[in-house]
This record gives C-alpha cells, sequence and structure tokens, in this order.
C-alpha cells in the first residue's frame, strides 16, 4: 500500500512538475501563436534570394534530410529553414506530400493541426507555412 | 455527472469558439493580406483535387435574386476585393482495403473509410472531428462485422509557442505507433504491432482534457511534451476470455461501452529529439481501473519508443527504424471469487509488456522506377501476458514485409507473418493491403 501510494505521488508530482517547466519554457516567448509572417511571406520566385526553399526541392515527393538545402539565414529567421523542416519534421513519420498538395489555406490548417499533433514550436509551424505557401 | 463534465466543457468552449470566430475579434488573422483563392493555390497546369471547403474565405458574392438594373456595372468591371474569413473546414482522412489469409481458415477481407475534418475556427482554435467505420466479412460465417465509432470530437487552444490546450475526445499520446504512425498510409506494415491490437496495452482515444507543446533546445534539439486527464480504462472482470484485460475501446459503435464510474487516468509523453532524425519518447499514466466490488485497483503503464529516419547516400536509400515497448501493472484481484461465472475464482500476476522493433529500406537512389518507389521491412513485435491469465502467454511475432507507395500517400503492402504463442502451434498469415490517405 505504501508502495503505491509513493508510486502515485512521484507520478503526479513529477507530471506536474514537468508540466510547469515545460510551459513556462514554451510561454517564455512572446510570439502570438500564429503571426503574420506566416500568411506574409515574401513572394520571392522558388530559387530567387529570400525564397524560402530551392525550386528542386518544392516538387520533391520524396524530401531528403540530408540533400535539403538552406537559403541564407536572416537573422529573424529560425535555427533551420522551411524547407529543412518540411523535410525533417514531415518525414519522421511518413512520405511528405508535394508542397501543392493542397490549396494553399489547406496547408496552413494542416500544418497548424499537425503543430498540436506532433507537436511542433510555433517558430517550426511557421516557417514550413511559409516555405509552403510560397511554392 | 462526473462524466458529464468534459462534455460541457468542450461545448462551452464550442460556443466561445464560434462567437469568436464570428466576431473576427480574437482573429488577427483577419489583418493579414489574403492567401491566394484555394482554387487557384496549385501551379499552373496541375490540377490537383483536394477535399477541401472554405467557408467565409473565398467564396464569390452570392448572385443578386433579381437581375440587376440596366445601369449596373459592366460586366468586365474588377471583381470586389477579397475578404478573408476566419473559419475554415479541411476534410482528409485515409481509406484502405485489407485481405488476410490463414491456413485452415477463411480469409478476411476487411473496408475501412476514417474521414476526418479540421476545423480552424481562428488562427489560435483548431477543432478534430472524425468517425472511424469499418466492415469486414465473418470468417466464421453470419452477418458482416460492421464498426463505426466517434474517434475525435475536440478542441484546442493555441495559448502560445509553447504551449497548446484542449478537452475533448482526442487521440492519448501514450506511446508514438497509435499517436504517429497508426495511420494505414504511414504505417509500413498492414497491421499494427500486438501491444496496439485486439489486446492493446495502450489507450487509443479518450475522453478527457490535454496539454501539449515543444520547446527548443538550442539550435536543432527540440523537448516535446503532453499531459493530460482523461476518462481511464476500466478493468474487465465479468468476461472470461478476457478478465484482467484494460477496456480500451469504450466508444464502440457510438456507445459508451465502459464500466467505467468517473475513474480518471492522468499521464503524459515527453520526447526529446537531439537532432532532428531522432526522436526519443517516454510515456506513462497511472489511474484507477476498479469496477463495481474492485475497490484499490490501480494501473500504472509506461513506455518508451525510439524512432529514427535518415536518408543515406552510402546506402543509395532511406532507412527508418522503429522501437517501442510498453509495461503495463496492474495489482492483481480474485476474478469470479464465487465461481458463479464459471471461471472462477481466478487470480494471477496482472503485470503485462509488450513492443515492437522495425526497421525498413527505400532505394530512393536506385535508377530503377520501381525499385525507389519499394520500401522493403521487417517487424518483430511480442506481447508477454501472464500464462494463468485468459488467453496468456508470451507471443512472438515476425513481418516481413514490403510496401510499393505509388504516391506519397497512396500505397500497396504485402507481409507475412509468422505468429508463435506459447504452448500453441504457430500460425501463418499472408495479409495484402491497400491503403490511401487524402
Amino acid at each position: 500500500m505504501r508502495k503505491k501510494v509513493i508510486q502515485r505521488t512521484l507520478l503526479v508530482t513529477g507530471l506536474a512538475m514537468a508540466s510547469i517547466a515545460l510551459t513556462i519554457a514554451g510561454c517564455s516567448s512572446a510570439v502570438p501563436a500564429r503571426p503574420q509572417a506566416a500568411v506574409a511571406a515574401p513572394e520571392a520566385e522558388p530559387g530567387q534570394p529570400g525564397a524560402a526553399g530551392p525550386a528542386g526541392a518544392a516538387t520533391e515527393s520524396k524530401p531528403s534530410s540530408t540533400s535539403a538545402a538552406a537559403p541564407a539565414e536572416t537573422p529573424a529567421a529560425s535555427a533551420r529553414s522551411g524547407v529543412q523542416l518540411w523535410a525533417d519534421r514531415c518525414a519522421r513519420c511518413h512520405n511528405p506530400r508535394p508542397p501543392n498538395w493542397r490549396s494553399k489555406a489547406d496547408r496552413e490548417v494542416s500544418v497548424h493541426h499537425m503543430r498540436i499533433r506532433v507537436p511542433m514550436t510555433g517558430d517550426d509551424e511557421r516557417e514550413i507555412i511559409k516555405f509552403l505557401t510560397s511554392q | 455527472m462526473k462524466r458529464a463534465l468534459p462534455v460541457l466543457a468542450l461545448a462551452v468552449l464550442t460556443l466561445a469558439a464560434t462567437s469568436a470566430g464570428q466576431t473576427g475579434q480574437a482573429n488577427p488573422g483577419a489583418q493579414t493580406p489574403p492567401p491566394a483563392a484555394a482554387g487557384a493555390a496549385g501551379p499552373p497546369g496541375v490540377e490537383i483535387p483536394t477535399l477541401s471547403l472554405t467557408l467565409n474565405a473565398d467564396a464569390p458574392a452570392p448572385p443578386p435574386a433579381q437581375s440587376p438594373p440596366k445601369d449596373a456595372a459592366p460586366k468586365d468591371a474588377p471583381p470586389a476585393p477579397y475578404k478573408p474569413g476566419g473559419m475554415h473546414l479541411l476534410i482528409t482522412g485515409d481509406t484502405s482495403f485489407t485481405f488476410t489469409a490463414q491456413r485452415h481458415a477463411r480469409g478476411v477481407f476487411e473496408g475501412e473509410l476514417n474521414p476526418f475534418f479540421v476545423v480552424q475556427w481562428n488562427d489560435r482554435l483548431i477543432s478534430e472531428f472524425a468517425v472511424e467505420s469499418s466492415i469486414a466479412n465473418n470468417p466464421l460465417g453470419g452477418e458482416p462485422i460492421r464498426n463505426m465509432t466517434l474517434a475525435h470530437a475536440n478542441l484546442f487552444y493555441s495559448v502560445c509557442d509553447g504551449l497548446a490546450v484542449g478537452a475533448g475526445l482526442f487521440h492519448v499520446p501514450f506511446g508514438a505507433h497509435m499517436h504517429h504512425f497508426g495511420k494505414g498510409w504511414i504505417n509500413q506494415f498492414p497491421d499494427d504491432p500486438l501491444p496496439f491490437a485486439d489486446r492493446s496495452l495502450a489507450p487509443d482515444t479518450a475522453l478527457g482534457v490535454m496539454a501539449t507543446g515543444a520547446v527548443p533546445v538550442g539550435r536543432q534539439s527540440q523537448l516535446t511534451y503532453a499531459v493530460y486527464a482523461t476518462d481511464g480504462p476500466t478493468l474487465i472482470t465479468g468476461d472470461e476470455e478476457e478478465a484482467g484485460d484494460l477496456d480500451m475501446d469504450r466508444f464502440h459503435n457510438f456507445e459508451y461501452r465502459s464500466h467505467n464510474q468517473g475513474l480518471k487516468a492522468i499521464g503524459g509523453r515527453v520526447s526529446c529529439l537531439p537532432i532532428p532524425d531522432i526522436e526519443l519518447g517516454f510515456s506513462i499514466q497511472g489511474g484507477k481501473v476498479e469496477p463495481e466490488h474492485f475497490r484499490n485497483t490501480d494501473q500504472l503503464l509506461w513506455g518508451i519508443d525510439a524512432s529514427y529516419f535518415h536518408e543515406f547516400e552510402e546506402l543509395k536509400g532511406q532507412v527508418r527504424a522503429r522501437a517501442e515497448w510498453i509495461w503495463s501493472n496492474v495489482d492483481g484481484r480474485t476474478f469470479d471469487p464465487a465461481g458463479a461465472l464459471g471461471f472462477g475464482p481466478l487470480k494471477f500476476n496482472n503485470n503485462r509488456n509488450g513492443g515492437y522493433v522495425q526497421v525498413g529500406y527505400r532505394p530512393t537512389q536506385c535508377e530503377n522506377a520501381v525499385l525507389q518507389n519499394t520500401e522493403f521491412c521487417l517487424r518483430y513485435d511480442r506481447l508477454s501476458i501472464s500464462p494463468s491469465a485468459p488467453g496468456g502467454g508470451n507471443e512472438n511475432r515476425v513481418t516481413p514485409g514490403v510496401a510499393y507507395w505509388f504516391t506519397p500517400s497512396v500505397v500497396a503492402k504485402l507481409a507475412y507473418e509468422y505468429d508463435k504463442m506459447q504452448g500453441a502451434p504457430a500460425d501463418h498469415f499472408l495479409i495484402f493491403q491497400f491503403a490511401v490517405g487524402f
């Protein structure tokens, strides 16, 4: 009986502490859930400077985490580019569909849904949406 | 009353979301430049059918009820300015057809259709609604076996970058298989591993509340977490063949079959992505599983999982490797103590464990187009239940298989299963499945 009480106490305490710590860490960012960067992505042509990803990666249905080239990073950009994140985050569970497989509006909903399901960070979501909507 | 609380909470949240979506007060996206129209999203010359419906966003102005006056604007006048709406409905899901052949038994044909509706109320609120339906012939003869189950009905709110909270009926984030890899168009094998099959050790869907999110750690690493409180599983006590199992399938055919009397389970999963190719996860769930007359019966589930995906230049292809193991500790009890049900008194150690290890290789850089789309897979799975329990013993299974990917989400799979149950002759299965994700 004593062992069960200890087990239960440890479980509840551990989960509560982990939740609080992660929530505080996750909320330390002041960036809103889906800022306008996602939908106001620059309309640069793929392959041009400022575009979210290389043109070849846009139509690649089997992206390689090693072969996806990264565009030049800006100070505001996250550590990894949208095309890299799209290749890595999606391919970890399933074959990524081509970026233009869904309509642009559907891509945003789909990625936002995956952000909660996987889960992903808000930065990752914005970078992936920026890449997908630029295709 | 207690059981109705999560439903009431979901209803209130849904109403709030609907109200917010209609007024636009919680929809900063309305101030943003409009996204391209849904119908014009694809590249020129490429028509890809999508099952999507945009509400309030891309619909043109409705035609007037009467013909316009003669002095109305000419037909070639520029269209009215685009006004994006705040709500969007995405229809997705999967369907599959499976044929299972077993030595000395009739084959089983099974069809599944699992539509999945995602409603984005505004930039922060999102809902999932899903129904799972299937029909199969009965290998023993008689009526076909039909199933239809409400699988998802929930609402999630993105509080900030690292936190989303939700309530309703959702996939329980325990382990990785059911939460990430369970769909037919994702799973390389035509069936689920033993710990997630008929006598599942892990919860699938449940009614409750959840908080989830991800936190960046350093430049490439991430930590993801999910914690939840749900109506937990209940110990099955009155069935001779299932006594000691946990009842995980509680919403069968839209019926709440469980004998759960307000019992709760709390749990969570934490995973670490040290590099993008690797994910290591740890899950835990605890709670009471006591039906009537079985007071103070607790469960403690915990599991570990790992997944790896990488494309090797040296191997000219992709390698996917996954492993997962689950331990289930449930307090031992005496079932049918008076012998009234005809199988008692029965008491056994109710600790169980099971898991799987699988690897797949797809030569994506091979010059042969057929081989490029072919994935060769091998899986070992095991379920260990006390030999004294009904249907107990160690079950080991080895499954070589091959999957051909017509597109990233259309796949045909063929697998051979060698299934060895302790104290019984080995079973052999040949399974074919065609699965589509849309």
